[in-house]
Order: C-alpha cells, then sequence, then structure tokens
C-alpha cells in the first residue's frame, strides 16, 4: 500500500496471487467476497450489492476466455461494477430513490437489512465511516487501502488520472482519521452520495 | 487502534466472509448464465449490456476532444452525457465549460436582449447544478468555483446597461445636412463625388434619403423619347425614322 506505507492483508499485492486466472471457479472464490466488500463499503442498499456483485461476475463468466488474458481481469471486474454503481446510484438521486439519501436525511429505519450483524463492531464503524466519505473519496479508498490495488490500477478503474487517484486516497484518509476519532463516525449532515 | 491498523483489520475480515454473506453463490451464478444463454432475449440484454460499459467514458473522451480544440458546445454536450452516469470528472468539467459559455454569452453585443439573458441565467443554473455535483462527488474545488461564477454572474447582472454604439464617421441625427449641402465642384456632380455621397449617405439615414432623392431628380432629368444624333447624315436619321416606322406598323 503506497499511501500508508503498510501492505493490505487481504490485497492482491499483499498476497501475491491477486491475479487468478486458471479457472474461473478459483477467480470468483478469491475476488467475490472482495467485490461485495467493496460495493458494501460504497453503498448501504444490499439488492444493489447483490445485483450489481451478480451481473459483474456474470460478466466477467461470459467473457471469462477473453478477459483471462488480461494482465489484470480484477481491474476490469471492479471497473464493471464501479460503472454499474455509478449508473444505478446516479439514477437514484435523480428519481429520490436512494436509500444512502435517505440514510443521510434519517429516514432509513427498517430499510437497512441486517447483513453486518456477525461482523464485528471496529468493521461496522469503518464501513459506516466510509460510507459517508464523497463518492470518489470512498471508492479509491477501498480500492486502495483495503484491496491493495495499486494507484495506477485505481485510476484506470475509477476513470482518472494517477495523480488524481492519488489525491483523493489522500483526502479520504484525513477525513476517515477526523470521521474516526470522533465519538460519531457518521455525522449527521454528511455529504453523502 | 490507528487507521492502517482498522483498514487492514477489516481487509481481512472482508477475505475472510462466511459463504452465507456473499452476495452471489457459484451454483446460482451458473445457473443463471445458463438461463441467459438458452433465452435468446436475454442474451441480447447481457451483451448489449457488456457492450454499453464503455459509453461513459467515449462520451468523456470526445467531451475533452472538444474542449480542447475549443469548442465549448460540443464539449459541454458529451460531458453532459458522461456526468449523467457520474463518470469520474465529468461533472466538474462540465461546469467549467457551461461556466466559460455563461461568460462568452454575456459578452455578446445584444447582451442585453431578454434572449440573450435568458441563456446565460439557463447556463450558469446548469453549471452550478454540475459544480454542486461535482463537489459531492469530492472534487472539493468546485464550491470555489461556483462561488467564482455567482461573482461574475452578479458582476454581469449589476453593470449599466451599454450605450447604443455611435456612428462612425457620420452623425445620424435628423439634423444632418450634407448631402443636402453638397455643393459640386464643377456644378455637376463628377464619378467621384457620387461615390464619396454613397459612402456618407451608407452610414447616416437621414443623408440615405437625400441622396436616394437626388438621384431619383438627376434620373428625372434626363430627356426621354428617342434621342437624335445630331452628328448623324440625313440618310442614317431616316434610316433611324424608317425603322420605328417600321417597328410601329409591326406593332399594329
Amino acid at each position: 500500500m503506497i499511501m500508508s506505507g503498510r501492505p493490505v492483508p487481504g490485497g492482491p499485492s499483499a498476497r501475491g496471487a491477486g491475479e487468478i486466472r486458471s479457472s474461473f471457479d478459483e477467480f470468483y472464490l478469491y475476488w467475490l467476497p472482495r467485490l461485495t466488500g467493496y460495493l458494501e463499503s460504497q453503498t448501504s442498499d444490499h439488492r444493489w450489492v447483490e445485483d450489481i456483485a451478480q451481473e459483474s461476475m456474470l460478466t466477467m463468466a461470459a467473457k471469462w476466455d477473453y478477459l483471462m488474458t488480461y494482465d489484470k481481469p480484477s481491474a476490469w471486474l471492479f471497473k464493471t461494477a464501479t460503472t454499474m454503481l455509478r449508473r444505478w446510484q446516479s439514477r437514484a438521486r435523480e428519481q429520490c430513490t436512494s436509500i444512502d439519501d435517505m440514510i443521510t436525511r434519517g429516514a432509513h429505519a427498517g430499510l437497512v437489512a441486517p447483513r453486518f450483524e456477525s461482523r464485528t463492531a471496529a468493521h461496522l464503524d469503518l464501513m459506516n465511516a466510509i460510507r459517508t466519505l464523497p463518492r470518489r473519496q470512498r471508492e479509491a479508498l477501498a480500492l486502495h487501502c483495503l484491496f491493495g490495488f495499486p494507484l495506477a490500477d485505481v485510476g484506470r478503474i475509477m476513470g482518472i488520472t494517477e495523480g488524481s487517484a492519488k489525491t483523493h486516497v489522500h483526502r479520504a484518509r484525513k477525513r476517515l482519521e477526523d470521521l474516526l476519532r470522533s465519538p460519531r463516525p457518521a455525522a449527521d449532515g454528511e455529504m453523502r452520495a | 487502534m490507528d487507521l492502517d491498523a482498522a483498514l487492514a483489520a477489516t481487509a481481512d475480515s472482508i477475505a475472510r466472509m462466511p459463504e452465507e454473506v456473499r452476495a452471489v453463490g457459484l451454483d446460482e451464478l451458473r445457473t443463471e448464465l445458463q438461463r441467459r444463454k438458452g433465452d435468446d432475449i436475454a442474451w441480447a440484454k447481457h451483451t448489449a449490456f457488456i457492450d454499453s460499459l464503455e459509453l461513459e467514458q467515449a462520451a468523456y473522451e470526445l467531451g475533452r476532444r472538444h474542449d480542447e480544440s475549443g469548442d465549448l458546445g460540443g464539449a459541454a454536450r458529451w460531458y453532459r452525457v458522461a456526468a449523467k452516469n457520474d463518470y469520474a470528472d465529468a461533472a466538474l468539467r462540465l461546469g467549467m465549460v457551461l461556466d466559460l459559455l455563461a461568460d462568452r454569452c454575456a459578452g455578446y453585443d445584444d447582451h442585453d436582449a431578454p434572449d440573450t439573458r435568458h441563456q446565460e441565467l439557463h447556463l450558469v443554473t446548469e453549471a452550478a447544478h454540475a459544480y454542486s455535483e461535482a463537489y459531492a462527488a469530492g472534487y472539493a474545488e468546485a464550491a470555489d468555483k461556483v462561488d467564482e461564477m455567482l461573482a461574475a454572474f452578479t458582476r454581469r447582472q449589476n453593470r449599466p446597461p451599454r450605450e447604443p454604439a455611435p456612428a462612425r464617421t457620420a452623425p445620424s441625427g435628423h439634423d444632418c445636412s450634407y448631402v443636402r449641402e453638397f455643393t459640386p465642384e464643377s456644378g455637376v456632380l463628377s464619378e467621384n463625388e457620387i461615390q464619396e455621397l454613397s459612402r456618407y449617405s451608407a452610414q447616416c439615414l437621414t443623408c440615405m434619403k437625400e441622396f436616394v432623392t437626388l438621384v431619383r431628380a438627376a434620373a428625372s432629368a434626363l430627356p426621354t423619347g428617342n434621342v437624335t444624333d445630331p452628328c448623324a447624315t440625313d440618310d442614317e436619321t431616316t434610316r433611324s425614322t424608317g425603322r420605328v416606322r417600321v417597328t410601329a406598323c409591326d406593332d399594329r
């Protein structure tokens, strides 16, 4: 991990086995939890998490013979998921049906399924804090700091330059540190997607 | 716990995610893929979706190219497409292009016309919306941009209306008598003098009317009917008269 100087235990760069091309099943087993975690760090809407993860993996499966020749098929997977999530979030914001927006406004009672109940409190706090970040910052932070993608790949996935990706990660880390220091990580009135 | 440790713990937790919490199972995925492959419409939709994945990027690149070539209208058009799907920094770039277009619109000669003002207001409103989207996406500089744009817009709105452009060389009032009082050097207007009056009249409505009157008067003073050449011989005169007569006979 470039920004912090420490490797991420679950990240591909740390494990050295991030790119699995031997079979789609192995790729799926390695990357699906990470893709699910990435999407959970971006939205509170679990319908989207499930649908986007499924569609992205289906796309991957349908084009596996072609995509396995890529240097980083996982980057393609995350790019597809990011594109879909942006489209859906954008449409939901226009139609005022975004659960993320409802959570920001405090009108979310009963909307969020108890998916995280089995996780630790620290994990939940961090995921909640990441979701309060602006969209580009949380995308960059999750890709780089949680899943260990190098900044160049983060830029490619997000459609921005490496320098912009670095700026987003830097801003996200600074803001996240402030959020985690404060007693309420998901402060009311934070700007959300 | 510091941030790096918290991130590492979360990454570990995600990597060890139990199967029941995962978004979709492998068997479920295989079944769905087979179902789509067996259904022509579902498969067509699926492939169309895959093909559409790069549309936003293509629109963004087109916007960049138009932007770099100075075609702000074209750039705004393509940035709109990319920003609609929240691609990269398209919203920020759209705001900047619309801001420039509004500024350019305000610089037109007919800026005080209602249509131009309405167009400028529309551009500023759309730019403000694009900047707010960019700010929400994490581009903090969009806040400064929108402040600068609104300040410039307020300055433009408060500036006094422009004075009508003065005539370049000739007065345009009713008292202008340049053509009326023009006296030809030789008593008859020469070709150069006619051209000078014509040029002057093109810039003064009063003088234009005078000039038209002058030309009409000159035209009406010309002799009408058959003009006999005083130098012509008798034969030529007879032939000429004869021709007229023949023509007259033909007419009958």
